[in-house]
């Protein structure tokens, strides 16, 4: 198992927003993350990833609690094995294409101009993220999220603001790469198109 | 991508606000350096002029204005006095040796001081190039003065470059000295005797005056001097520039001498701490002279220029303050723009402590920087400044390493490493998760 979490509890503001939650991910097995918004997909995204410390419960990865390990501990498992598709990108704008994706700590097998070829992004190198277009954009939050060969790409709503043939696309682009590089990907999304994708579901 | 790399970036993207962060950081440094050198050359100077000389006795008036104008040679002499009147006061056992100076001309600026070798011999003085002078008309110049050896050169009257020049005799320049790092670098000397003729002035006998603080004992001293020391003119020999007019000359008797004014000054290293209070006290009662004591007026003069110097050093401790103000506020200000920026990295791996690092460093990036612009200014400017103004330009005073100097400049990199740790701790003090859900 890549990732086991049992009996995990969450509130924000008193609020319990995850309760008693328990679900296991096997290596390079994929899990769809499912329910509307504000239900607590993403919260549940940043447990697993250890950006956010459980109210109670565990979450193991590869079999270390990460609720008990320290934060520099968890930075380093985060830079190591764990890659980041996010909702809205998060490009840094004032860096080119090759920059945001070499922010990673990619390991010596990885090269961010292969990376940019398989994603069609070879004449973008040089560009600075601001002036990428969208689907420009989504391309490279994808290379950067593949860049450091994770274990774990976590994928949150990567689909929300596109039509069906660019959601279609993305998916295929985001599975191609996940496939390649023998990953696991855990997505959230309320995005019914993208159910046919998995065989793991969870609903919140 | 390593850190520096991102700095350099970050720093790229919003170049403005760093480069008013820059400058403002290089101002304030500058102009404390520049303060800072100034002052201790000033320092440096009232020390290595003023040093090891006691008492200066000199013609009634401002006891600020003789020393300045006879120790320091920045200002214009009370007067004259009579060489025969000061001599009874010479003979005390008080006084370890004293040298006589004649002022009243100069060349292109630079004073002709005539004296004797003493005074060079006083402020250590060696010779780089030529020989001393042994006849009149014959010039040793200090090693600022812009002379060459074997050049002849005619004094002009007064202390500054606008007097009438004299049309009668030459100087010939046979000797340079070596540079001291005191006053008699940016001076001309001759034999005091030299200026007394330019003058009309009758000769005084020079060897007496050394004879005479070596033996002082001598009883007929007095009567010696009566009859060597004529003079022929009641010319005041640096009141050139408003006394054109008494250059005719009124012959006088030998016997007369004892009432004419024919010297400038006499500075006196006493031996003992307490001549140093008795002795002026003494002549200031006794005589019509004036006898003023160069460490008190110089600590009087430094307390009425301490209140600029103190408003420089305020001015430019301001200033460092409002650079350090300027890093906080450019990285503070930034650090609401950049939030999701850092949340990412924290996203992808970077520790707490390695986004502090980066964010101050950031701070101490463009203090660095400003230092670097700072010094440059602050060399160029004090260059500037010490070669076009005068007297600075006579003084060649140079840019020196100082340990205020490196203090200061230590002081403005901690007050900005100091001004950037706050908006580092918050920047990585940040809600990962939160930052990237946010919607705006």
């Amino acid at each position: 198992m890549i990732f086991e979490i049992k009996n995990l509890h969450y509130s924000i503001s008193g609020k319990l927003i995850l309760k008693k939650i328990n679900l296991k991910v096997g290596d390079s097995k994929h899990l769809l993350i499912q329910g509307p918004s504000g239900c607590g997909k993403t919260t549940l995204l940043n447990l697993m990833s250890g950006l956010l410390k459980p109210d109670s419960g565990d979450i193991l990865f590869k079999n270390k609690n990460l609720s008990n390990l320290g934060e520099n501990e968890v930075d380093l498992i985060r830079s190591e094995n764990f890659g980041f598709i996010f909702q809205k990108l998060h490009l840094i704008g004032h860096l080119n294409v090759k920059q945001n994706i070499n922010l990673v700590r990619k390991k010596k097998s990885q090269n961010a101009d292969n990376i940019l070829e398989s994603l069609g992004l070879s004449n973008k190198d040089r560009q600075l993220a601001k002036y990428l277009s969208f689907g420009e954009a989504q391309r490279v939050a994808i290379a950067r999220g593949i860049a450091n060969d994770p274990k774990v790409i976590f994928a949150d709503e990567p689909t929300s603001s596109l039509d069906d043939s660019n959601a279609r696309n993305v998916m295929n682009l985001i599975f191609k790469q996940a496939r390649r590089i023998g990953s696991t990907l855990i997505v959230c999304s309320h995005d019914n198109r993208i159910n046919k994708y998995f065989k793991s579901f969870i609903k919140l | 991508m390593n850190d520096i790399n991102f700095i350099y970036y970050s720093l790229k993207s919003r170049w403005l606000n760093s480069s008013l962060s820059i400058f403002l950081t290089a101002f304030g440094l500058a102009i404390a350096i520049i303060v800072n050198q100034f002052s201790y050359h000033f320092d440096n100077r009232l020390k290595n002029d003023g040093k090891n000389i006691d008492i200066v006795i000199g013609a009634k008036g401002s006891p600020l204005q003789l020393v300045l104008s006879t120790v320091y040679h920045i200002d214009i002499p009370t007067g004259n006095i009579s060489y025969n009147k000061v001599k009874k006061y010479l003979n005390s056992p008080q006084i370890e040796y004293s040298i006589p100076l004649a002022l009243g001309d100069n060349w292109n600026g630079y004073r002709i001081v005539g004296t004797n070798y003493d005074y060079i011999k006083h402020y250590k003085g060696k010779l780089e190039h030529g020989r001393e002078w042994n006849k009149n008309f014959e010039i040793v110049a200090g090693s600022s003065v812009k002379i060459e050896i074997n050049d002849e050169i005619k004094g002009a009257h007064g202390l500054v470059d606008t007097g009438k020049v004299h049309s009668d005799e030459k100087y010939k320049v046979v000797g340079i000295l070596k540079p001291t790092g005191t006053v008699i670098d940016r001076l001309l000397f001759t034999s005091l005797n030299s200026v007394l003729e330019i003058h009309n002035l009758h000769h005084l006998d020079e060897k007496d005056h050394h004879e005479h603080h070596n033996e002082e004992s001598k009883e007929d001293h007095h009567e010696h001097h009566k009859e060597e020391i004529i003079k022929k003119d009641n010319h005041h020999i640096d009141d050139h520039s408003k006394n054109d007019e008494k250059h005719e000359h009124t012959q006088k008797k030998a016997t007369d001498v004892f009432d004419e004014q024919n010297i400038t000054a006499f500075l006196i290293k006493t031996n003992n701490p307490i001549a140093n209070i008795n002795l002026p006290r003494l002549i200031n009662k006794e005589s019509s002279m004036q006898a003023a004591n160069p460490a008190f007026e110089i600590t009087r003069l430094s307390s009425m220029l301490g209140i600029g110097s103190k408003g420089f050093k305020f001015l430019s401790i301001i200033l460092i303050i409002i650079a350090a103000l300027s890093v906080f506020s450019g990285l503070a200000g930034n650090l609401e723009n950049r939030l999701k920026d850092l949340a990412v990295l924290r996203a992808i791996g970077y520790t707490k402590q390695r986004i502090f690092k980066i964010i101050t460093l950031e701070g101490g990036v463009i203090t660095f920087i400003g230092i670097i612009v700072g010094i440059s200014i602050s060399l160029i400017s004090f260059n500037i400044l010490a070669t076009s103004i005068t007297p600075l330009n006579m003084t060649e005073i140079s840019f020196t390493l100082t340990k205020d100097f490196f203090l200061i400049i230590l002081l403005v990199l901690l007050s900005g490493i100091f001004a950037a740790v706050f908006p580092a701790y918050r920047g990585s003090k940040i809600s990962v998760a939160k930052q990237l859900s946010e919607n705006i």
